[in-house]
């Protein structure tokens, strides 16, 4: 793993400011401001969608009309004007490209200075990147490989031309349109995201990982990624965020859905480093995402990983159902908050099938003037015998005018089912602090220290090659919180 | 949604009070009793009031007919009743040196409203048709430096079909006093809407123990306020047993340094029995001390819901918030519902919570089976011990026997369905 000390090195060099404030000069082809029908049937032609597709969309549309902004999580932010964002902004159409050489130098440039070399990574241990600049997908490696082994990994506006069948099979079926309001937002006018089917048997060979950025001005992102792997298959997917620092907020509302089938398995981790506004909670991105995996299949497995650092207000219950008999689901989510940022996430297990098993380990950590939120629901219903859920989340408070909340929900409806759950909050040990002063650590140096130690069992479940990234990016966030 | 309905009950609140001055409490409070919770409202969705609205109750008339007086255990000498929410001053005992009863006059009634207004009771519905249809709120007061030894005892009895009773006890321990009180709800009815205010000064301490035993039909909508100072201590513990529904709603503000206050309940369920402990507890100055240990016993198609809310402010420095729910499961349509809450600005604080729902362990039936215990004594007794480390941990130890009675009198109801042979 030579070359990813590249990747270590440019983490390295990310200062205490935030480095990521660039903005990159392209060509980008945008939808008129605001959103109204036409607006949606303007995405679905500029995508050349069937018809099913776009129906489908403005039915979303219809219900979103009528749906409430969801007011009861712990943050607290101005009315988004939902007419004042661009819904649609794409680097202008180029033909397609059959290297990396094809692509964009400038996009590429914006790459490097994320610190990920991506000519390094091709040859890298083997991770497949999958670019979404700007809600258009630019670029995709190793599908060569992957197609070999019968695993689809691509844009879903390209699913949606050439697997049209698996798209409108599942599209949807997790998360219905009209789950929330910002599910149903993102059902009318998503603009593209991943889609990745494994079929029976097969292992992916390597992590698959995407890339986002927001960049264009004003343009709110609309992400889907459809997640499919059937029987006896197995898949990791990354997925890491960046975005150039803006005075105005920027909304991203995702929607990510995943099914597993009979004794399948997926892993999906996080990263999110988006801009958290400045020191003063000016600007940021506001990041409302729903995110749900289905264990369809008996002793099927999801897996959540995330490491929550940046956006300045984050709205995020990466959940599970657990439907088959014998799944497990897992939520391991560190979640930092510096000066004005306001994060409310967490998890819910849906215990539906026999012997299900859940695990969360949560670790909040809160600095400045911020609030970070556990919310998680634990559900056992009536037939899921013999389930079982293990909850832990620990809260962090670093300076006295944060906050740390945590509101676990636990609704059990079947006596052979046991539920667990403990929190804990409290501040970093004065005698950790000392020993590690005593040792020649600046306090800066050993709140890192000692944060990490707090979200360990959060990080080791992360890939390689996002562990290292994020050890460091919990390091930058905190900076400025102590002395 | 309830909200926009026209309810019965509500507009019986309404024309109860309509004759009244514009400036009595009693009007002061009923113009805010203008729906039922909405079930979309975070803290009553777990505990739905649909049904209520869809009943005929009025507010019980004060030539009420008087219950036959069942026959209590009576632990100590000292009773005060009340019969269909009145206080009944020729029922009771005379009180211990130190110890005075008085009913508020309308100025009185006016301050105490105004506390309970200040409080997140405010939009409570037992307190603002308590304070329309109350027959009069009580005070319960205990002298500065006096210290009550004997137990006090109040018994809440009476209601009739079709109506609601509406008891409001202000309980006030003054600087340096201390006071034990068990309180008894043994209504029939169809809806009973306690309202309390417990004020415990400086140094002053209370040690309470409240038995929730009203007829099955009967709706129990508890609503607590408790206001704690400087050092002052408060030893709480409930028993949920009785009602088709029962919720007991309490707020605690600890707003003296180094106060200390310990919330216990129990709760046992069978039938189609629906217990709710909703608490929420605010520490607003520094060093103070909360614990609160719950446990439930669900049989039968019952429901639990353990709500607790342990919210610290921003200069409640070295709180200490511990919580602890533990619910058992014995039937298959039992259900269980907890929702611990931490909600923290102080950054130099100790707070845990741990909730557990399941059923009973696996191990310790084997170990008892194994010892040539049968099957459903060995739950028997793991269920009695379960209760047993609870109430001897939160009651004193004269009333152990008696708390630990009610408790099995409760269990061995329902019990007597899931476990055959039930001794």
């Amino acid at each position: 793993m030579v070359a990813t000390q590249e990747t270590i090195n440019k983490v390295n060099e990310v200062g205490s400011a935030y480095k990521y404030g660039f903005v990159t000069d392209l060509e980008s082809e945008k939808a008129p401001l605001g959103l109204n029908e036409d607006i949606v049937k303007f995405i679905s032609s500029k995508k050349n969608e069937p018809k099913w597709l776009l129906d489908w969309r403005l039915k979303a549309y219809k219900k979103w009309l009528t749906m409430k902004e969801p007011d009861w999580a712990m943050v607290d932010f101005p009315k988004i004007n939902f007419q004042d964002i661009y819904y649609y902004s794409a680097p202008k159409a180029k033909p397609k490209l059959n290297s990396l050489d094809e692509v964009d130098p400038e996009l590429l440039k914006t790459y490097e200075k994320l610190g990920i070399p991506i000519k390094e990574q091709e040859m890298l241990a083997g991770v497949a990147v999958d670019y979404v600049f700007d809600s258009v997908s630019v670029a995709t490696t190793f599908r060569d490989k992957l197609a070999k082994e019968g695993i689809i990994f691509c844009p879903i506006s390209e699913a949606v031309q050439n697997h049209p069948d698996l798209v409108k099979k599942y599209i949807g079926s997790v998360i219905p349109m009209n789950d929330n309001y910002y599910a149903a937002l993102n059902s009318a006018v998503f603009t593209d995201g991943s889609f990745v089917y494994v079929p029976k048997g097969v292992k992916c060979p390597m992590e698959l990982s995407t890339y986002f950025r927001i960049n264009e001005q004003n343009s709110g992102q609309f992400e889907r990624t459809l997640i499919i792997v059937e029987d006896n298959s197995y898949v990791s997917y990354l997925e890491g965020c960046t975005a150039p620092q803006r005075d105005e907020n920027q909304l991203h509302a995702a929607v990510v859905e995943l099914v597993a089938m009979d004794d399948a398995e997926i892993k999906y981790s996080t990263v999110q480093n988006w801009y958290p506004g400045d020191k003063d909670g000016k600007g940021g991105i506001y990041n409302f995402v729903t995110k749900r995996g289905n264990c369809l299949g008996n002793r099927s497995k999801i897996s959540w990983t995330q490491v929550e650092t940046g956006s300045a207000i984050t709205w995020k219950y990466p959940s599970c159902v657990l439907r088959g008999d014998n799944s497990v689901g897992e939520f391991y989510s560190v979640a930092v908050a510096n000066n004005s940022q306001q994060a409310d996430t967490g998890t819910k297990m849906i215990h539906i099938g026999k012997n299900t098993k859940s695990t969360i380990i949560s670790k909040g950590i809160s600095a400045g003037k911020a609030q970070n939120t556990y919310r998680g629901q634990v559900q056992i219903q009536k037939n899921a015998k013999g389930a079982r859920n293990f909850t832990q989340c620990d809260s962090l408070l670093i300076g006295d005018k944060c906050g740390a909340h945590t509101v676990p929900y636990i609704n059990q409806h079947t006596p052979s089912a046991r539920v667990e759950h403990e929190a804990t909050t409290s501040k970093i040990s004065e005698d950790q602090l000392f020993y590690c002063l005593q040792r020649g650590l600046d306090t800066e140096q050993a709140t890192s220290l000692i944060v990490n130690g707090f979200c360990k069992e959060v990080m080791k479940e992360l890939p390689m090659e996002f562990a290292v990234e994020a050890q460091k990016l919990i390091g930058i966030s905190l900076e400025g919180s102590v002395g | 949604m309830l909200h926009n309905i026209k309810d019965n009950y509500i507009t019986s609140v309404n024309n109860y009070i309509k004759n009244f001055d514009d400036k009595s409490f009693r009007k002061l409070a009923g113009k805010d009793f203008k729906s039922w919770p909405d079930p979309l409202e975070e803290t009553w969705r777990l505990s739905r009031l649909g049904s209520l609205s869809r009943k005929k109750i009025e507010p019980i008339s004060l030539d009420a007919q008087e219950p036959i007086m069942s026959k209590l255990n009576v632990v100590g000498s000292n009773t005060i009743k009340f019969i269909n929410g009145a206080f009944r001053k020729d029922m009771s005992s005379n009180l211990p040196k130190g110890v005075s009863l008085i009913e508020l006059n309308e100025s009185e009634s006016v301050t105490f409203l105004s506390k309970i207004k200040n409080s997140n009771l405010k939009n409570h519905p037992s307190a603002n048709a308590s304070l329309s249809c109350t027959p009069s709120i009580v005070k319960l007061s205990v002298d500065k430096n006096a210290k009550i030894e004997e137990l006090l005892e109040i018994h809440f009895e009476g209601g009739v079909e079709s109506s609601s009773v509406h008891p409001v006890l202000f309980v006030e321990l003054n600087e340096n006093s201390s006071l034990s009180i068990i309180e008894r709800f043994n209504h029939t009815g169809s809806l009973i809407m306690p309202l309390q205010l417990i004020e415990i000064k400086d140094y002053a301490s209370l040690n309470s123990i409240k038995v929730f035993d009203d007829s099955h039909e009967s709706y129990n909508l508890a609503a607590h306020c408790i206001i704690m100072s400087h050092k002052s201590l408060l030893n709480s513990f409930s028993l949920i047993k009785g009602s088709q529904f029962t919720r007991s709603e309490t707020h605690a503000y600890l707003n003296g340094t180094n106060a200390k206050l310990n919330l216990n309940g129990v709760y046992i369920s069978g039938n189609k029995q629906h217990h709710d402990l909703t608490t929420a507890i605010y520490h607003n100055v520094e060093e103070c001390i909360s614990k609160q240990i719950v446990r439930g016993v669900l049989g039968g198609e019952s429901t639990g819901v353990f709500q607790g809310k342990v919210k610290v402010a921003p200069n409640a420095q070295k709180t200490d918030g511990q919580q602890m729910s533990k619910a058992i499961l014995i039937s298959d349509k039992a259900s269980a519902n907890a929702k611990p809450e931490l909600e923290i600005y102080a950054d130099d604080v100790v707070c845990a919570h741990g909730a557990t729902v399941g059923e009973l362990d696996d191990d310790q039936l084997f170990y008892l089976n194994s010892r040539g215990i049968s099957k459903d004594k060995a739950r028997l007794i793991l269920i009695k011990a379960f209760l047993l480390d609870i109430i001897s941990e939160s009651v004193e130890e004269t009333l152990h026997d008696f708390i630990f009675n009610e408790a099995q009198s409760a269990l061995s109801s329902i019990l007597k369905n899931e476990i055959e042979e039930f001794v």
